[in-house]
């Protein structure tokens, strides 16, 4: 076989044991209901408390009373912010679980003065392991909280200007705001207890403010009561929704995006008219082409 | 081959860069995985920790040092280190709480110095001694146990960072001000046992008594109290009285006599009893001649009357649905009562009821299922107390029913159509939203007044042929108080335009596949070995050898006749000129092209043959008849392949 065939041959098969590698690898995408490893939302969807949303657009089709799940890592668009706003207004909880990402962008658009700090919660002393994992054992009355005694964050932020009225649950006398990043606690950083949960009411739906989202995340999601919280949210909703459409994307998930949509082309009308055309045009070619060489050849 | 290398540099480099084309994403880690993450004992926060603590207490906050120090038995501490802290902990709670007492009874000392009242004020200040004693020795336990601590922590090791001497010695300082405040309070006892011994030696004691009239009485009705102050049996007249009716004072002024007499209002409290007690605090001149006094506890009775109050309601409601609660109120003289009806806290009803009562309560469509509180309540009247029941109930909701006709086969492309009726109990359910789903097509309807609805779907055509495809479909039902439904129906689908697409492809292979095979694939009597080629200029081929057997020709298509088979003759006659010349015959799976590839290097004129080639394979293999001019070009050119390798020898 000539060196141009072979590789020719080597790259269309490496392609293929690619695609084919990337349509079957799960993805390992935090929060993905799809990611079965320590950073990803399966055991949540597992036990059906957890379903996925892939656009905001479906917003509008959710049942009424829903809840969302948003875990903001990307920004919105004006009209996202609009449904979001729509969704609450009908009578949608939505759970906006925030620590650096987007959550105020949602807040101000809503109109709510709470905001996330986007500065780190530290506890050097009530904590899973070290200050990053702080433990949370300060719960108001409410049914949020009901039968939670305490939850276990992961490099989670804080709330602010949230009146004592709306929080639900707050970070321990040890913790401190880590506001210059060089996680010791220097004069002037605000200490605890700080607010991590609160619950605001809005049009007929409400909105739940949770300063880390990592608590839903596969690795995190069975300590302390942390299932719990999330299941007493879920159950004063219809049904319970995690948006995936502001996680940031991997290579991976990129890759299988472009297959997917290779794939819902293929699934069209046309699509599926041109694959088959394709197949017959490559069958027939070596036979065109000898009969043109013999055309040629005289 | 320079377009391959491009083509592959190009990916190389769009691999290589992707990855940093991803779009914005926080800037810090969001999380780690919790079990790579290690355990760490930050030392330096404990002892800063202890620090606030006994700053707080030292600041005489006992209530916020002991409110800190319960927060840390939520620390994550090594279990050694967490039984001594535990202990510290049980001691510092201790200590505060006998450094509030003392404060307390200091304080209380001193209000009762300043009241001339002698007894309560020494017997504070001997509490007070006894209590001061004993934390002097808990804060040198305290020490010690510090000292234990700061050991565990490993301060005292020649590897304890600067941080962390830093923290030590502000806990020391911390301590020393505990140490401080107790000598403070020390002094103070001091000076107000020194205050009392020079204050009670020159004052005269007095008697207060007390009665109350009548002995028992309904809320709200008036009683009587009277007493007298005296001294040494001396009536003390225009002296300040206090009686208070439970801790509520009532100022009286003494007559001429000494004696007094008020006329106190029951509340309306619905308590079995009251007690009176009257108190004398000397003012004025008074301050420095009689001490103060206080006369016996006087109790009566509190009369009111019961109300009976029955109620019931479901045991089970449901979300936005009216249910009734009734009942009967029942009480002496049996007049209007206010009855209020409240769910979790939330009232629902209120109404003015005398004897039965019947309500209808609607629960908020919104409320979550699950055990609930009804309360039904009785505000009280007059001498009328009031009354309450609590009810257990359970929200819940009903689920609906629903009988679907879904199609068996689904032949594509086409609609689909669901049927259906949602019920409840042979009730129909109007208004409730069906969603049917199938293969990610969504259609919503919803049901007419007889329960029943009718949904189609018109999904796209894809890349299925064949097989069993999942139809779900979800019902929600417009009364809150239903249980919305979700349902899976198989069903089996056939797509006609892809099976006819699919029929063309296979046909269209079917016949490339039996045209190939018929016309490429030569027929030979055997196999032919090649032979050692025999075209050599070499001498030594002047005196060959016997000759090697020649391998047996190829037989074509024998059926040709005409041109073409004039041409095939003559290309066989050419082939078996050259296998003569060469001893390279053809083996069954060449072509005649790749024997033409194979021979020409080692035959003379490899273009005749060639030639002589194509033509054979135009006979062969083309739909076309060839014309006799073709036949004798290539019976000429089998001469020339002849006469080459004659010219050749």
């Amino acid at each position: 076989m000539e060196l141009r065939k072979f590789l020719a041959l080597l790259s269309l098969s490496l392609l293929a044991v690619l695609m084919v590698a990337a349509w079957f690898f799960p993805l390992d995408e935090d929060f993905r209901v799809e990611n079965p490893f320590w950073n990803g939302a399966m055991s949540a969807s597992k036990t059906g408390t957890i379903l996925p949303l892939n656009s905001l657009d479906g917003l509008a089709g959710l049942p009424r009373n829903a809840g969302l799940l948003l875990v903001p890592y990307m920004d919105f668009t004006t009209g996202e912010l609009d449904a979001l706003a729509g969704f609450i207004e009908k009578g949608g909880t939505l759970l906006l679980a925030d620590d650096y990402g987007y959550g105020n962008r949602v807040l101000e658009h809503l109109g709510l003065s709470a905001r996330f700090s986007g500065k780190a919660l530290l506890d050097p002393l009530a904590n899973y392991r070290n200050k990053w994992f702080p433990r949370i054992f300060n719960f108001r009355s409410d049914s949020l909280a009901a039968g939670t005694s305490g939850l276990v964050l992961n490099h989670a932020t804080y709330l602010e200007s949230v009146t004592p009225d709306e929080t639900v649950a707050r970070s321990s006398l040890f913790s401190f705001a880590d506001l210059n990043g060089i996680g010791e606690w220097e004069a002037g950083e605000p200490t605890g207890p700080l607010p991590v949960v609160s619950r605001h009411n809005l049009g007929q739906g409400g909105i739940i403010l949770l300063a880390d989202p990592s608590i839903v995340i596969n690795s995190m999601e069975g300590m302390e009561d942390n299932r719990d919280f999330i299941q007493n949210v879920a159950a004063t909703v219809s049904a319970f929704y995690i948006d995936q459409s502001h996680l940031p994307p991997s290579n991976l998930h990129q890759t299988k995006s472009l297959l997917a949509s290779l794939r819902n082309i293929m699934v069209t009308p046309l699509g599926t008219l041109g694959l088959v055309m394709a197949a017959l045009a490559i069958t027939l070619a070596p036979i065109w082409y000898e009969r043109r060489q013999d055309d040629i050849s005289g | 081959m320079k377009k391959l290398a491009f083509v592959l540099c190009a990916i190389t480099l769009l691999a290589a860069f992707l990855p940093r084309l991803t779009t914005a994403q926080p800037e810090r880690v969001p999380h780690e995985d919790p079990a790579m993450s290690q355990d760490v004992l930050d030392s330096v926060s404990l002892m800063l920790f202890y620090v606030g603590v006994f700053n707080a207490a030292a600041g005489s906050q006992y209530q916020d040092a002991q409110a800190m120090l319960n927060e840390v038995k939520h620390a994550t501490l090594p279990a050694d280190l967490r039984f001594i802290i535990d202990r510290y902990n049980d001691f510092s709670s201790l200590l505060f709480a006998r450094l509030d007492y003392i404060e307390d009874l200091l304080n209380e000392t001193s209000t009762l110095l300043e009241r001339n009242q002698a007894e309560g004020a020494r017997q504070k200040l001997d509490a007070a001694q006894a209590a001061i004693t004993e934390v002097k020795e808990m804060i040198q336990e305290m020490e010690a146990t510090t000292t234990t601590i700061i050991r565990n922590l490993g301060v005292l090791a020649p590897f304890a960072t600067a941080r962390m001497k830093e923290a030590y010695d502000r806990l020391s300082d911390a301590l020393e001000r505990i140490k401080n405040l107790i000598a403070r309070l020390e002094q103070m006892w001091r000076t107000l046992r020194e205050k009392y011994a020079s204050r009670f030696l020159q004052l005269t004691p007095t008697e207060l008594s007390l009665n109350v009239t009548p002995a028992s009485a309904f809320v709200g009705d008036e009683v009587v109290a009277r007493g007298r102050l005296t001294s040494g049996g001396v009536p003390l007249p225009g002296r300040s009285i206090t009686v208070y009716r439970d801790n509520t004072p009532v100022p009286i002024t003494t007559d001429a006599d000494g004696s007094f007499s008020a006329g106190i209002t029951l509340p309306y409290t619905y308590v079995s009893s009251a007690s009176f007690q009257a108190s004398y605090m000397p003012s004025g001149p008074d301050v420095r001649t009689f001490m103060a006094s206080q006369s016996r506890e006087v109790t009566i009775s509190v009369l009111f009357y019961l109300t009976d109050l029955q109620s019931s309601a479901p045991g089970t409601a449901y979300p936005g649905r009216p249910f009734t609660v009734s009942g009967r109120v029942a009480s002496v003289g049996d007049i209007d009562r206010t009855l209020r009806v409240y769910l979790d806290n939330t009232r629902m009803e209120e109404a003015v009821v005398k004897g039965n009562f019947s309500f209808t309560v609607v629960p908020p469509p919104q409320t979550p299922v699950g055990g609930h509180r009804l309360m039904v309540q009785i505000d009280s009247s007059g001498r009328h107390i009031g009354a309450s029941n609590i009810l257990p109930m359970v929200i819940d909701k009903l689920q609906a029913q629903a009988d679907v006709e879904t199609p068996g086969v689904v032949v594509l492309p086409g609609g689909v159509k669901i049927k259906g009726r949602v019920y409840y109990r042979e009730t129909p359910l109007q208004d409730a939203l069906v969603t049917v789903s199938f293969k990610n097509y969504v259609s919503s309807v919803r049901t007419s007044a007889d329960g029943r609805f009718e949904a189609s779907l018109d999904p796209p055509i894809d890349l299925s042929l064949v097989g069993p495809q999942r139809l779900s479909i979800a019902i929600e039902p417009d009364q809150p108080w239903y249980a919305g439904l979700q349902m899976q129906r198989q069903t089996y689908t056939v797509s006609s335009t892809n099976l006819g697409l699919m029929l063309i492809a296979f046909l269209s292979l079917g016949l490339l596949a039996r045209r190939m095979g018929h016309h490429r694939t030569p027929v030979t009597e055997e196999e032919v070995s090649p032979a050692p080629a025999r075209i050599s200029t070499d001498d030594t081929r002047a005196a060959p050898e016997p000759p090697a057997p020649l391998p047996s020709l190829p037989v074509f298509r024998p059926d040709l006749t005409g041109a073409n088979g004039r041409i095939v003759a003559a290309y066989v006659e050419a082939l078996r000129a050259i296998i003569g010349a060469t001893g390279m015959g053809m083996a069954p799976h060449l072509t005649l092209r790749e024997y033409l590839k194979m021979i020409a290097p080692v035959i003379p004129d490899s273009k005749v043959f060639g030639e002589l080639t194509r033509l054979a394979e135009f006979s062969l293999y083309s739909g076309r008849s060839q014309n006799n001019e073709a036949a004798a070009r290539a019976e000429q050119l089998a001469i020339a392949v002849k006469e080459g390798f004659r010219g050749a020898a």
